[in-house]
């Protein structure tokens, strides 16, 4: 991929997104991993800018919150036309 | 202020004897029998390991509604089908990996203590990711039940689950429950009895050929070094150690530091030939098989959508949300305050003729006389006073608590914790702290950096507890208006912005930021939130009250020997400064060991319960300001020393005492002024 890289706090709200990659160190993959986020893995935005704060997110069926220091870490790409099913490891 | 629960005490005194004979044995596993069964629940966070807990055991471990709600193991002593058991509650883990304190001791509670058999619970509704610690689990080779817990909220999700299709597939006992009605509790722990002895430990379900491969060697590795001398799982020590995982990269490095170069190898090797690092290689593989286990033995459906599920869409709006949000917690308050000073004017003139008909058959001038009086009047400022602004705000906060609505507070309240060097997640202490600061300082320990916990913890114990609360309300709420009362949570605010982002300042540090998970609103059950409640108000009335009365009659027996004055001389500075008449420096002591002493105290040493014609309006709200501030209460000092130490915990209580000396000056000299 040579086009600059989208990451997880920069996309709006209602969009839904595939996780590229995690950056950042072994404890912030570990528990970005642990919650369930991983690479290939859909992502819903449903909040995101309010005030700066955190970014809502739905994937799993789990919502969570992830502040925007983190979110910064989940390199996403908005394409998400392909099934739900994982790709584990490509 | 309360006094931490009982399971907690008992891990005190666990956790001693493991530091005692602690760091040789290390991770090193106990002998299984089967007398005297040891069930351990196990399971991610906020999935219902407590409520099940509680199901059982009587309401001893406090289950609320937000991830993490547990930060230490309970254990109790049950009957389970006619014969005894103890059920250990373990914190909510998300892995066998050691990432934050939960985990850890989760970790090695699992793996040092004897377990006879684990209780998986698992919330089905959201059953692929809880999978994932579940092959951990398998890993353990201890026998192991999976307990499909919240299967109502998975079929409001539209997932079915095909329960026998799973135990085929995993090899082990597969129940489905829904603990918060009791459906399924018995059979589950039958299922664990009688697994205990099963020999099937269960299916592993294996990684791919090349991850297996360099596990594998890895395994025999540690098999030639170690041979028997590691009684649990080598696949499971091998797996994380090439994870990464701190706890067993420790242990290695104590024991056979010549195999952290094998552990190396393996791990560049997995990153090579993935092209990412191995513990995300690992993660990736068994996010892969729970995902694919998942959609074998699952069906989803459309989700029937609740009221709950729209609550969201205002609750967490970018502005409907905070005007909830004042809405919610300015209500809870005004309630408190209101039903309380309902309250208490008729329990007290109740008091008042039970005083009067009581002491009227002693004759006056006397001890005897003079210690009844204070006996009774111990009790009414008890009763009267602290009761009914506490009963009715712990209850709130149990239904707070158990909505689920804390974590949306730590979402909307992200951006402004930011301003003080933390993130939204430490709201969740802070508003605990309202209710009380002991639980609010173990609660900090749901945040990953010890330098977020401690300025979380700093934050926790500068927020007026429901002791003080009653303090503000029966003071100077009662006294000086509504307004005033409002005043002073907002100074309290003030200080607490001002002074968190002094120690942020002081201890500067990139934090890793908020991840927390927003659970589906419950309708709060009526048991569980009036069991929270005693559980809560039962340090008042067993702790509190009999302090309060011996406090009652010290107080009249240093009046009749004429010690007072030598007492209130030690604080005279103290009183002189804040222009305080000496009488009450006794009871800013008795302030240290419970908060609501030194109001309760007030009204011994001055004589009256009408405190307005003793002391100016002015002297009532430098008095409360000062209390409010000033030095945490003896339990929440404990608290803070088992959590930050004793040279933190000195910085905290000197801290709180010359900031509650300055803001008493400055209210002073407002006094003067208005």
């Amino acid at each position: 991929m040579t086009q600059p890289e989208i990451t997880l706090d920069q996309i709006r709200s209602g969009r839904t997104v595939r996780v590229v990659r995690i950056a950042g160190g072994w404890g912030i993959q570990q528990r970005l991993n642990q919650l369930g986020i991983h690479p290939a893995d859909r992502i819903e935005v449903l909040r995101n800018g309010i005030l700066g704060g955190p970014v809502l997110i739905r994937t799993h069926g789990i919502d969570m919150a992830l502040g925007r220091g983190m979110a910064r870490h989940v390199a996403v790409t908005a394409d998400a036309s392909k099934s739900g099913k994982p790709e584990a490891d490509v | 202020m309360m006094i931490p629960p009982r399971g907690d005490v008992l891990t005190e005194s666990v956790e001693k004897k493991e530091k005692r004979h602690g760091r040789k044995s290390g991770l090193i596993a106990k002998k299984r029998t089967f007398e005297h069964p040891q069930i351990v629940l196990v399971g991610q966070p906020n999935c219902g390991k407590s409520t099940l807990f509680n199901e059982v055991a009587g309401y001893r471990s406090v289950a609320s509604n937000f991830p993490g709600a547990t930060v230490t193991y309970t254990r109790s002593h049950v009957r389970v089908l006619d014969r005894t058991a103890d059920i250990v509650d373990l914190p909510g883990i998300y892995s066998l990996t050691s990432l934050d304190p939960a985990a850890s001791e989760g970790q090695r509670y699992l793996l040092t203590h004897r377990v006879d058999v684990i209780i998986n619970v698992v919330d089905s509704s959201i059953l692929s990711r809880g999978l994932e610690l579940t092959l951990q689990l398998l890993d353990l080779e201890i026998p192991l039940v999976l307990c499909l817990n919240m299967t109502d909220e998975a079929e409001r999700k539209g997932i079915r689950i095909d329960v026998e299709a799973l135990s085929r597939e995993l090899g082990i006992p597969v129940v489905a429950t829904v603990a918060s009605r009791g459906l399924g509790v018995r059979e589950l722990f039958n299922t664990a009895l009688s697994a205990m002895r099963s020999p099937h430990p269960g299916r592993h379900l294996r990684f791919s050929r090349d991850v297996e491969r360099i596990i594998g060697r890895l395994s025999r590795e540690l098999k030639e070094k170690a041979g028997e001398d590691l009684p649990f799982s080598r696949h499971l020590l091998a797996t994380k150690l090439l994870e990464g995982d701190a706890a067993f990269l420790e242990l290695l490095h104590e024991r056979y530091p010549g195999l952290i170069p094998r552990v190396e190898t393996g791990a560049r090797e997995l990153a090579l030939s993935h092209g990412r690092s191995a513990h995300e290689v690992i993660n990736a593989e068994r996010h892969a098989i729970s995902m694919s286990l998942f959609e074998r033995v699952a069906v989803v459906r459309k989700p029937v959508l609740h009221l709950k599920d729209r609550a969201d869409s205002l609750l967490m709006h970018p502005l409907w949300g905070y005007v909830f949000l004042c809405l919610i917690l300015g209500g809870f308050f005004y309630l408190v305050f209101k039903l309380g000073g309902l309250a208490e004017a008729p329990v007290l003139s109740l008091f008042e003729q039970l005083k009067t008909s009581l002491t009227a058959r002693i004759p006056s001038g006397t001890l005897a006389r003079a210690l009844a009086g204070s006996l009774i009047d111990g009790l009414a400022g008890g009763t009267a006073i602290v009761l009914p602004y506490l009963l009715p705000f712990l209850i709130g906060l149990s239904l707070l608590e158990d909505a689920g609505y804390l974590p949306r507070v730590a979402f909307l309240m992200d951006t402004f914790m930011h301003r003080i060097g933390l993130h939204g997640t430490a709201v969740i202490p802070a508003v605990l702290g309202y209710g009380c600061n002991v639980p609010a300082v173990m609660a900090t320990r749901i945040l990953e950096s010890p330098r977020d916990r401690f300025i979380a913890t700093f934050v926790a114990t500068l927020v007026p507890c429901a002791a003080r609360m009653t303090i503000i309300f029966g003071l100077v709420g009662y006294y000086l208006g509504g307004l005033a009362a409002f005043a002073i949570y907002l100074i309290n605010l003030a200080v607490i912005g001002l002074s968190g982002n002094l120690l942020s300042r002081l201890l500067p540090a990139d934090t890793p930021g908020m991840i927390i998970e927003i659970p589906v609103y419950h309708a709060p059950r009526l048991r569980s939130v009036a069991a929270k409640t005693w559980f809560r108000i039962r340090e008042f009335v067993y702790i509190a009250l009999p302090l309060l009365l011996a406090g009652s009659l010290i107080l009249t027996l240093v009046d009749h020997l004429n010690w007072s004055d030598l007492i209130n001389g030690l604080t005279r500075p103290v009183t002189v400064l804040l222009g305080l008449p000496p009488e009450v420096g006794l009871t800013l002591i008795f302030g240290i060991l419970r908060k609501e002493l030194s109001m309760l105290m007030l009204f011994q040493a001055l004589g009256t319960r009408d405190v307005i014609s003793v002391l100016s309006a002015g002297q009532i709200w430098v008095f409360t300001i000062f209390v409010v501030f000033y030095v945490p209460c003896l339990a929440t000092i404990g608290a803070l020393y088992r959590q930050l130490g004793a040279k933190r915990t000195l910085f905290v209580v000197l801290y709180t005492f010359v900031i509650a000396l300055m803001l008493g000056l400055a209210a002073r000299g407002l006094a003067a002024v208005l």
